[in-house]
């Protein structure tokens, strides 16, 4: 059912994303970073806001002039400030919301995601209530309007007791001590938003906050342009003895007003309190459920500590040793928190394929894949290869992973697939050990889209292996150029076969290690 | 010649997200009010009577209880209800009953609504009921009055001079 909906949402989703690659390349692809960015926004937000506020007036009868002044007499600057902290907070809906659907499209809100997800849905309460508050302290029209219905919406739960909107009745009613706090409520709002974006990524391991460079720069530009095209301006001076008309709504943050106009607060805070309740319960409709958790092995652990450092969700502490062994430390795994990845596997120094047991004992292994399957998969794989091929094509395998490009239909005459729960799993011995046999000529590693690893960090990790940057690193003595890599996602068949084309044609062209020998 | 295309492309996506942002930032224009209306407000909170009057303690009732803590009168502090009633132009457009506030019901009846009504003279006509309605009206307010289009006009009640007025 939950599949049901994901899957062609996914499609269409992975399709836009795909369009964004060429342009930004993967690395700055915009909807790859939209946490990040939406974390961007809130900076921009708050420095352009701590520059309106010097120029600010807090009083009934001096806020819109103030504001008048600020938009009309500095020149550029405060014009600028003004329209960075209206368009930049608008921005921060637009990817704050698509953020939130892409997590459930890709189904990253479930399983040990539950907090990450959960720890959302205040956000945009925070998020609305501060984009609100600062309408109403530019006291014009639209706060008028904005800042009435608002009291109206509150006093229905009747916990104020005198109703909030008589503050508003009459231009009398409006004192500057309610002013204050309306200010007040602009300032600590935003910073609470603050505190809960931090909570929400507590539990991620190694968050991305920031967003690349180009990005930022980019989008600060478009902030720029837009700010000069279209200034943001005030609507006339609020005047409580007249009935607002015309409201022009910034609909990213007022869309429930005119709802509230239409169908009343009781129906309002029905929707807005079913609704948050039910995304804040989707990770367990149903629930998500991964296989066994990890397992380290104590007597061949070594307390390297790899593991710690490369599991993406923090599932794996280092701990003092108790078993007598001459190791300071040794691995141990929260079992609530892993998602059987395998990509402590991949990096545990023990993991490889060469020992000469049947049973390949590992310091970390995954109870439902064991790292014995994987080169039992591999070998089976590499006899389904035949020694000579006619014509001399080139005999590849490729490994595929349970979320990235679907390798399931790929096999033919000179191609055979070993597939495991992440490409991070493999440890870079295994292409070594390969290679070393001769039975296969390349080795293709595939996995999700780069940048976008379901288990975050399966394809990053894999790349610095490869290129040496990270322990453990493929040896020297493996020919690279028999190493290539092709990262997409499930819809992304197309571009596989492409790339074993290419893969066999270079292949074809490399010199064999006779020849290399000789 | 890519590196072009790609800023160019980059360029095209970023307009897109500006036009969204710039766009439904004020437009389309809302309308929350019909133009050519004015607005009648009543907003009054108002405390019903004491349902029980205060009666004076019996002398056996107070041996227990120290002499400073001591009260001659008994006032239970529940409130009768408060009901409004306002027409406009001789027809009813509210007649309602509101319990008093606070958990032992001894606060304030609180009303708030508000009326869009045509620009002109209207006749506005309040009665306010501390208690039961048998008992008839408490306070009154009887007056004709001119709105212009978008004027607000407030009903309340003035607790020191203990009347319903009109702003
Ligand atoms: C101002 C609003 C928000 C900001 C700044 C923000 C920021 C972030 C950041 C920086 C990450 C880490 C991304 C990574 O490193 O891969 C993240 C992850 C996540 N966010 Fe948000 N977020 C916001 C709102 C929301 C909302 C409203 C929801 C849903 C209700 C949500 C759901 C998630 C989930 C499920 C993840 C986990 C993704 C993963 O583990 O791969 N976020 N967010
Ligand atoms: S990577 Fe292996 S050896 Fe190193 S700490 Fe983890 S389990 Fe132990
Ligand atoms: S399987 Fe994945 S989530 Fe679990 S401990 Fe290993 S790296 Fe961490």
């Amino acid at each position: 059912m939950l599949k049901n909906i994901q899957l062609p949402l996914q499609a269409v989703l992975l399709k836009f994303e795909g369009w964004f690659d060429n342009p930004f390349g993967p690395e700055w692809n915009p909807l790859r970073h939209l946490g990040a960015l939406s974390f961007f926004f809130f900076w921009v937000v708050a420095v352009s806001g701590v520059y309106v506020y010097i120029f600010f007036e807090t009083s009934v009868s001096g806020a819109f002039q103030s504001v008048e002044s600020l938009t009309h007499d500095q020149p550029y600057i405060g014009g600028i400030m003004r329209s960075f902290h209206r368009y930049a907070s608008d921005a921060m809906v637009v990817t704050t919301f698509i953020h939130l659907a892409r997590e459930f499209v890709m189904d990253r809100y479930r399983g040990v995601r539950w907090f990450t997800w959960f720890t959302g849905v205040p956000i945009i309460w925070l998020l609305y209530a501060s984009g609100i508050g600062g309408y109403w302290l530019v006291w014009d029209e639209l706060a008028q309007y904005l800042m009435i219905a608002s009291a109206e919406w509150l006093d229905w739960l009747s916990i104020f007791g005198e109703p909030l909107a008589n503050n508003f009745l009459t231009p009398e009613a409006f004192k500057d001590r309610m002013f204050s706090l309306l200010l007040f409520l602009h300032i600590a709002i935003p910073l609470f938003l603050l505190i809960a974006c931090f909570i929400h990524v507590v539990k991620i391991s190694r968050p991305r906050i920031n967003p690349p460079k180009g990005l930022a720069i980019g989008t600060l530009i478009m902030l720029t342009v837009l700010s000069l095209v279209k200034p943001a301006v005030s609507h006339g001076p609020a005047n409580l003895d007249k009935v607002v008309v015309n409201v022009e709504l910034d609909w990213f943050y007022a869309i429930a007003y005119p709802l509230f106009d239409m169908w009343g607060a009781g129906a309002l805070w029905l929707i807005a309190l079913t609704l948050s309740i039910f995304i804040a319960c989707l990770p367990w409709m149903p629930k998500l459920t991964f296989q066994e958790a990890a397992e380290v092995d104590n007597l061949n652990c070594n307390g390297c500590s790899r593991c710690y450092a490369d599991c993406p969700f923090g599932a794996v502490t280092m701990q003092p040793r108790t078993d007598g062994r001459p190791y300071p430390r040794i691995a141990q795994v929260d079992p609530d928190i892993c998602t059987s990845c395998g990509i402590c596997v991949g990096s545990c120094p023990t993991a490889t394929p060469f020992r000469s047991q049947e049973m390949l004992i590992t310091g970390i292994d995954l109870p439902h894949f064991r790292l014995t399957k994987l080169r039992a998969d591999t070998d089976a794989s590499l006899d389904r290869l035949p020694d000579v091929l006619p014509e001399g094509a080139p005999r590849i395998i490729i490994y595929g992973c349970d979320h990235g490009i679907d390798v399931d239909k790929i096999e033919s005459a000179n191609v055979v697939v070993t597939s495991l729960p992440c490409i991070g799993m493999l440890p870079p011995s295994f292409i070594d050990y390969i290679l070393m046999k001769e039975k296969a000529d390349g080795v293709l590693l595939t996995g999700c889209r780069e940048g976008d690893c379901y288990h975050r960090f399966g394809i990053h990790w894999t790349e610095q292996r490869l290129s040496g940057e990270r322990d453990p690193y493929l040896r020297k003595r493996v020919p690279k150029e028999r190493v290539w890599t092709c990262w997409g996602a499930v819809t992304d068949n197309a571009k596989l076969k492409q790339q074993i084309d290419d893969f066999s044609t270079h292949l074809k062209n490399l010199p064999t290690s006779q020849e290399a020998a000789e | 010649m890519k590196r072009i295309l790609n800023i160019l492309g980059q360029g095209l996506a970023y307009l897109a997200f500006a036009l969204v942002i710039g766009y439904f930032s004020s437009q389309p224009t809302y309308h929350p009010f019909e133009a050519g209306q004015a607005l009648v407000k009543l907003s009054i909170s108002h405390a019903g009577q004491r349902k029980q009057a205060c009666t004076e303690r019996a002398v056996d009732h107070q041996r227990n209880i120290p002499t400073t803590a001591r009260k001659l009168m008994d006032c239970p502090r529940e409130r009768h209800p408060v009901t409004i009633k306002l027409m406009i132009d001789g027809k009813a457009v509210f007649d309602a009953t509101s319990k008093p506030s606070g958990l032992s019901n001894d606060g304030r009846s609180l009303f708030y609504h508000r009326f869009p009504v045509k620009s002109g003279t209207h006749e506005i006509k309040v009665q306010l009921f501390e208690a039961e309605i048998s008992q008839g009206a408490h306070y009154k307010f009887a007056q004709n009055i001119e709105l212009k289009a978008g004027d607000i006009a407030v009903v309340g009640f003035n607790p020191t001079a203990k009347a319903i007025f009109f702003k």
